[in-house]
């Protein structure tokens, strides 16, 4: 039973993982909380259900294409709302209250266009997981950690070594200075709500493998994102996914131990836990003081 | 205008007034003697309920349209609308009430609105008869109060019985949503099913919207239950029985009325195959006399089949008639007719009710198999 009670709390928190690694590259990069991230994943995953369940599209091509479309529209958001916002001066709180506008707006369409009830993409019929040291594992949670493991490993490579990475860190670390020294700091946020957008489409589409539709989806993934992200520290994508799967095991301990009711009470105990004793997280430096 | 004048001008309107209200009482004492009993009708006709209010109408003409030639069983109805608001049944059950003087009123179609106007129907002696509300908490509101589709915990007793005597199950988890709905359902099964001599192995609530139960679900493998009870909505329960099929349990697993619907065979799929649960009985193809007389006259009246609502509606007022006809005059007599009812035959399936008012009916027993809804041999 306890390795059952384990690998339920390591799946679940893989997609936590996901969730916050993505979140978390935006975040460090932009200097704000993108609450928005929910409004992506949400109408990824929706998008992800027309094209398999409604159009009949091979999951592969459909789920390519859902990953391209969250991406642009993940870079539009920045392009289109974010950044004249920027542009006009406006900090963090206030690109925050726009991402929440952004959140509402695509929670209510995706609702009024698909209806409130669960929906699902599954087609094939329900089947018994793998065994796996005595414990049931289904082969779209095996999809989640593999995604999980390899993001977090395929980030953490590219922001060390390479070019684009190592000038999305330095946005990070100070985007005046950057700007002085003469990175294209637009492009560089651009990217890394590409690069996010596209890990939380994915992110997106196994949690709707898994545990179906609905369009308060986003928001529940977001929150326990944020509070894998804060606690393995928003600049780390190592810590990111680290943060989420301890979030996922916490989780699953506590309703082991305690009444299922606490559940979710458990997580956000840890978010306050942390902000008071470690707000940069396990990982992450401290927070830069434009960062909300 | 002088002072004088001022005078004989509220002496005639006080005049006016006199007549206006002996008329007006003049007027309907006869009619309440010897004319059809007035009956009011509350229902969401417009509005997010209103699908359900026009079902449970269309029930009620019928009934109507079927009432016999015999004067005290005759009723003439007064339609008003509540919008599926409280406020609003508030409002028009005080017009009803207050205006018209009615005797009785059907209405209170959801818990909302019958919450809303229980407590005035019961301080102004009039007796309220809802179609569809099914709150546990709402017949101890009022005494005036009656409803035909069973309390949400009748489901639970029932449930145990049926768990106990009928499927010989001994041992049970429950797994149960953490709202009044599903807290009250589970207290209910919990007390029937150890009164008769059954242990509930687990317990555990979890949040609405939820979405992963894996964990709930290893805890309840760990005392490996014969069945596994879940009341609850829907969309989460069908998501337990993906998971825990996922996860390889072999456990019975016995649901609640909100189960019958198209969305758990849609998510669940062949994990739902088996699940038992119960369902205020209406089957429109059933062979029983009643119901088939009820759904052929539904259909001639208005080109579609009936469904549960307008049964109930159907019911509503048919046992009122019924009442009527035994020679029940005013609220108190109605009541009381109620209460001592006895048998009563309608598409909807026999029923009485109990000393709080509430309907002691049959529960169809349903299951899942080869993908549908079939009943329970």
């Amino acid at each position: 039973m306890h390795s059952q009670l384990l690998i339920n709390g390591i799946v679940v928190g893989a997609g936590y993982g996901l969730v916050a690694l993505s979140f978390g590259l935006i975040c460090s990069t932009a200097g704000f909380f993108h609450l928005a991230h929910s409004a992506v994943y949400t109408a990824a995953a929706y998008t992800a259900f027309v094209l398999v369940a409604e159009l009949s599209i091979p999951a592969p091509l459909a789920i390519s294409a859902t990953i391209l479309g969250a991406i642009a529209f993940g870079a539009a958001i920045e392009f289109f709302i974010y950044r004249p916002l920027h542009r006009m001066g406006s900090g963090p709180t206030v690109l925050l209250l726009s991402s929440l506008g952004v959140l509402v707006v695509v929670q209510n369409v995706v609702s009024m266009a698909c209806g409130d009830s669960t929906q699902t993409l599954r087609s094939q019929a329900v089947t018994e997981g793998h065994t796996v040291l005595g414990a049931r594992i289904t082969t779209v949670q095996v999809e989640t950690l593999a995604a999980g493991v390899l993001l977090t490993v395929l980030l953490s490579v590219w922001l060390r070594w390479s070019g684009s990475g190592k000038l999305l860190r330095a946005v990070a670390c100070d985007e005046d200075l950057s700007t002085l020294v003469g990175v294209r700091t637009n492009r560089v946020i651009l990217l890394a709500f590409a690069i996010g957008s596209g890990i939380c489409a994915l992110a997106a589409t196994l949690s709707a493998y898994d545990t179906d539709l609905t369009p308060m989806m986003g928001f529940r993934a977001l929150l326990a994102g944020i509070v894998a992200a804060i606690v393995g520290g928003l600049s780390s994508p190592l810590g990111a996914f680290l943060g989420g799967l301890f979030v996922g095991l916490v989780q699953n301990y506590a309703a082991w131990w305690l009444p299922g009711q606490w559940q979710d009470t458990t997580v956000f105990a840890i978010l306050i836990l942390f902000l008071l004793v470690r707000p940069q997280g396990f990982f992450g430096k401290p927070l830069r003081k434009a960062a909300l | 205008m002088p002072k004088k004048h001022r005078i004989a001008a509220a002496g005639a309107l006080a005049v006016a007034l006199a007549l206006v209200f002996c008329f007006a009482n003049c007027s309907k004492q006869p009619a309440a003697e010897t004319g059809p009993i007035k009956v009011g009708v509350i229902l969401p006709l417009t509005g997010d309920a209103a699908v359900y209010g026009k079902a449970i109408k269309n029930g009620i003409e019928l009934a109507l349209a079927e009432q016999s030639g015999d004067q005290r069983a005759r009723a003439s109805l007064i339609y008003e609308d509540d919008q599926g608001q409280a406020a609003t049944a508030v409002s028009v059950a005080r017009r009803l009430i207050n205006i018209e003087k009615v005797p009785v009123i059907i209405g209170g179609a959801q818990s909302s609105t019958a919450e809303a106007i229980i407590p005035i129907c019961a301080t102004s002696r009039v007796v309220l008869v809802s179609p569809t509300a099914t709150k546990p908490s709402l017949t101890r509101m009022g005494a005036y109060f009656f409803r035909l589709w069973p309390s949400d915990d009748y489901d639970g007793k029932v449930m145990a019985e049926t768990a106990y005597n009928k499927l010989g199950l001994r041992r049970v988890s429950i797994l149960y949503i953490n709202v009044a709905y599903g807290v009250g359902i589970t207290e209910v099964f919990e007390r029937e099913f150890q009164r008769l001599g059954g242990t509930v192995l687990t317990k555990d609530g979890y949040n609405q919207a939820a979405t992963d139960f894996r964990t709930f679900l290893t805890k309840i493998q760990a005392v490996n239950p014969e069945a596994i009870y879940l009341p609850g909505y829907v969309a989460e329960v069908a998501q337990i029985l993906k998971q825990a099929k996922e996860l390889g349990i072999k456990a019975r697993f016995l649901g609640v009325n909100s189960l019958y619907d198209p969305k758990l065979i849609e998510i669940a799929g062949t994990a739902a195959e088996g699940a038992v649960f119960t369902y205020p009985t209406f089957d429109t193809a059933s062979q029983d006399p009643a119901i088939a007389r009820f759904v052929t006259a539904y259909k001639a009246r208005y080109g579609s089949g009936p469904d549960a609502f307008a049964a109930q509606g159907y019911d509503s007022l048919r046992v009122l008639l019924r009442v009527l006809g035994g020679g029940a005059v005013g609220a108190e007599q109605i009541r009381q007719a109620l209460y001592s009812l006895g048998r009563f035959d309608g598409p909807g399936g026999f029923f009485t009710f109990d000393e709080h008012g509430n309907v002691q009916k049959q529960l169809r027993l349903l299951t899942v198999k080869g993908g549908t809804f079939t009943p329970l041999n």
